[in-house]
């Protein structure tokens, strides 16, 4: 049986081909059912209520938790329940760098930054006047590793770095990259939104001291992304929500500072997103597997070299079969025409800017399609898309 | 020709076309609008994901609107709106509704393309209103 047939989304759309997985994933049928038997069986409050339905639901909850930290081989104490990656970024920026950090201090991110990874440091520096500098891109796109080893060295307090690029699909030396900032007391964040949905990381070997991901990418619900952290560096951090001068409120609604993770989940938090994404890791981690990479590999493979023999295409950064997504131009096509004539022949893409402003700009492009793939992806998807490619610039030009 | 007139000539063009042909009969209009104009960034419509510039203005009753894009398919719209709307009474261009227009005649455009296209009529309503 093919992967794609646990996707109900497939079977609703027969003729879809969907390649937007690093947008967001489709969902495997047993996560669409944790998700419904939680509204459907128990759907009770966690944390607070008396009765067997909130029992339940409370211990699902949990259980997700601790299955989410094996994913990433930490206990459930180090798993904060955020909305998404942009959030968890926000937390760490605001209740960590914004508490520990004073005017001056220095943040380095990389020039391959998803918005998410950047617009929370900017925000910090207009709060607090850190200052983010970031570490150079080749006219390529391709993540400068000496120069950013340059500047991790040079005093800058916390370096925040994607794992994997969003537009290029590059994926950086972060071993490298935390052992180094480690060796100079970098504090380190790795955003792994587009890591994990292809690779294992497990966080206490990575050493670094936070993490974050979304759920909607790794297979599981929308409303969900996850905040990793060292024990340490979560303790001392003060609540975001209700935090700093409003604490008095906070102890009105009868939250006392509680312990991490709780400390930053203020309110009812998405019970069956955290279910649903409990099931997700557990079905994407059985298909971590060689198996599984070499097959997503083969369908890059695939789709690179069909790029390769459009005219004027051009890529952006140097993607391979390791990578699992693409962005390109067209000569003579605007991006906005193709995006377009794929949607008309079912085919999912991204087209734009891809929340990366400066990397596009520093690329010379204003906007670009952007081809991801997934565990359900396969060898008619990548021929179904490259015949739309074909057609669609004869077409458009 | 009223503007009704104008939609009519066009529908019966579109009548015959399947949904590929009428994508392609867009682009086409869009490869052949001829934009001899000179267009600054303070005629850039907001909410494109391609750039769109239009000048749309009045000279007593009548509407003249020109503009282009940098991409096909918002060109070939600038197109149908120029064909539809240039040196028509303002009286018919407001009561013309140009989006049930194309849902009309089966012109399917991606949401972001409609919000691109709310931009550009949004442009067209405040000028003659
Ligand atoms: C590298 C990277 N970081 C952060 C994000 C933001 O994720 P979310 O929108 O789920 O917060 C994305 C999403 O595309 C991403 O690709």
């Amino acid at each position: 049986m093919s992967i794609k047939s646990d996707f109900p989304l497939f079977a609703n759309n027969p003729d879809l081909v969907y390649l937007d997985y690093a947008n967001t994933a489709p969902k495997p049928q047993v996560v669409i059912d944790a998700v419904m038997e939680y509204y459907t069986h128990y759907s009770g409050n966690v944390h607070r209520a008396n009765h067997d339905v909130g029992g339940r639901a409370d211990e699902a909850y949990e259980n997700a938790r601790v299955k989410i930290g094996q994913f990433v081989g930490v206990g459930r104490d180090q798993v904060v329940f955020q909305k998404n990656t942009t959030e968890g970024i926000n937390l760490v920026a605001n209740s960590y760098a914004g508490k520990h950090f004073k005017k001056g201090d220095r943040i380095l991110a990389t020039g391959l930054e998803h918005h998410a990874n950047l617009v929370s440091w900017q925000l910090l520096s207009g709060r607090i006047g850190t200052e983010t500098v970031f570490s150079k891109v080749d006219e390529h796109g391709n993540f400068d590793e000496k120069d950013w080893m340059v500047k991790v060295a040079s005093g800058v307090k916390l370096a925040a770095f994607t794992a994997v690029s969003n537009v290029t699909g590059e994926r950086l030396p972060i071993e490298r990259m935390i052992a180094a900032a480690r060796a100079h007391g970098v504090v380190t964040l790795i955003d792994a939104a587009q890591l994990l949905p292809h690779e294992r990381a497990d966080f206490a070997k990575l050493g670094a001291d936070f993490m974050v991901f979304s759920g909607h990418k790794v297979y599981g619900p929308t409303g969900i992304g996850i905040l990793i952290g060292k024990p340490e560096a979560l303790e001392s951090m003060d609540p975001w929500i209700g935090g700093g001068d409003m604490i008095d409120t906070v102890s009105l609604l009868g939250s006392t500072y509680q312990e991490p993770p709780l400390r930053f989940e203020a309110g009812t938090p998405p019970i069956a997103s955290v279910i649903g994404l409990g099931v997700a890791v557990e079905y994407l981690g059985e298909k971590l597997d060689r198996e599984h990479q070499e097959e997503e590999s083969t369908a890059m493979e695939c789709l690179l070299e069909g790029l390769r023999q459009v005219k004027g295409l051009r890529w952006l950064g140097h993607p391979s079969c390791d990578s699992r997504l693409v962005s390109f131009v067209i000569d003579g096509v605007h991006s906005a025409d193709l995006g377009a004539y794929l949607n008309e022949k079912h085919v999912a893409v991204r087209v734009g800017k891809m929340c990366a402003h400066p990397l596009l700009a520093q690329s010379g492009v204003d906007s670009v399609v952007r081809a991801s793939i997934g565990l359900p992806t396969d060898g008619t998807d990548i021929d179904k898309f490259l015949y739309a490619i074909e057609r669609g610039v004869t077409i458009l030009r | 020709m009223t503007v009704a007139e104008r939609a009519v000539e066009l529908e019966e063009e579109l009548d015959y076309l399947d949904r590929d042909e009428k994508f392609e009969w867009l682009i086409d209009r869009g490869k052949s609008l001829e934009a001899n104009g000179t267009y600054t960034d303070a005629d850039l419509v907001k909410g494109c994901q391609s750039k769109v510039w239009l000048q749309v203005s009045t000279n007593g009753d009548k509407v003249h609107i020109e503009g282009t894009s940098d991409a096909l398919i918002t060109k070939g719209i600038v197109g149908l709106l120029v064909e539809l709307f240039d040196t028509a009474p303002t009286g018919e261009v407001k009561d013309f509704d140009f989006i049930a227009w194309l849902a009309k005649n089966e012109m399917s455009l991606s949401y972001q393309r409609m919000q691109g296209l709310a931009g550009m009529l949004q442009r067209i309503r405040m000028t003659i209103k």
